[in-house]
């Protein structure tokens, strides 16, 4: 982790700081770490424990600020107007900066008015079926989703979620139909699953003690790489025909100064006019 | 929660690598016709 702070600090100061090099030294003060997720959830814990190293290696406080609602619009929305001075980050996952622009009607451009710094963590995904879907991996539950189109259904934390976009993105690559049931979070779709009344689903690690215990049936896990928790099990790629397959990460970003006219003309610090000239 | 560390990436580097993300997931999302509840 603290290496990790260590090229967050780099990543912050390259974009922060050329441009403001002659102005003036960053930070001066404390500076907020808007999290658009609660507290306690996996973007939160990360956050969270990269603020302290971040301070630590900064010498200033870093306060995190859980922003929540919209599907993470909220947090993500109040950095991007917020000013664009380095003093307010935003930790978000994928999914609102990646899948919220396709599916929401949003009041910012989060391709022009937020800045990537950098990745923070990846976060592995789990396909789980329940057990009494009669197949022990990916290759046999394709052939028999293939074999009984349109009659399993999978849950996900609702629509337009990354799980709902992660599974779609492994039928559509698998060449299999499934029918979407959406809920109001994971949690809700993980004791459906455990109950039965859901056939499978993208786990993101809730799962775990499940799958360990054999409640849940692990089919593979999407992404490139093998989760080091369960070694054995082959990713979706490595059972085919999957050639691709999502993968989470939740990330750091900061906003951008915006280059539309009206903005310009309210304000325009040296770092602001540089951002608009790219 | 299940979460690992990532290779460091430049700015641009990540940004790049956002932008095929975001294009990628906005193709899945047409195509299957996703919307918000």
């Amino acid at each position: 982790m603290r290496s990790l702070a260590r090229s967050l600090v780099g990543a912050v100061l390259a974009l922060s700081l050329a441009p403001l090099a002659a102005a003036q030294a960053w930070p001066t003060k404390s500076i907020r770490l808007v999290v658009n997720f609660a507290a306690g959830g996996s973007t939160d814990v990360i956050a969270r424990s990269m603020a302290q190293k971040l301070g630590e290696t900064l010498g200033q406080t870093v306060i995190v600020d859980n922003r929540v609602g919209a599907a993470g619009n909220i947090g993500l929305e109040l950095v991007a107007r917020s000013a664009p001075d380095g003093y307010t980050l935003l930790h978000s996952s994928d999914g609102p900066i990646l899948i919220n622009p396709h599916i929401f009607k949003m009041t910012v451009d989060v391709a022009k008015e937020l800045l990537p710094i950098a990745p923070t963590a990846g976060s592995a995904l789990f396909l789980v079926a329940r057990p009494g879907i009669p197949s022990g991996n990916f290759k046999e539950f394709l052939a028999y989703a293939r074999a009984n189109p349109g009659k399993l259904n999978y849950g996900s934390a609702g629509s337009g979620t990354l799980q709902h976009v992660a599974i779609e993105m492994i039928m559509d690559v698998a060449k299999f139909k499934a029918v979407h049931v959406p809920y109001k979070g994971s949690q809700q779709v993980l004791v459906d699953l455990l109950g039965g009344q859901v056939d499978f689903t993208v786990d993101l690690g809730a799962a775990i003690p499940h799958i360990k215990s054999g409640k849940v049936r692990l089919l593979g896990v999407p992404g490139k790489t093998r989760s080091p928790i369960f070694p054995d099990t082959p990713t979706l790629i490595e059972q085919g025909p999957a050639r691709r397959a999502p993968s989470s990460r939740v990330s750091t970003r900061r906003s951008a100064a915006s280059c539309n006219r009206r903005k310009r003309k309210r304000s325009l610090t040296p770092w602001r006019r540089t951002r608009c000239r790219r | 929660m299940a979460s690992y560390a990532l290779p460091p990436m430049t700015p641009e580097q990540f940004a790049a690598h956002q932008q095929r993300a975001r294009d990628s997931f906005g193709k899945v999302v047409r195509e299957a016709n996703i919307r918000a509840n």
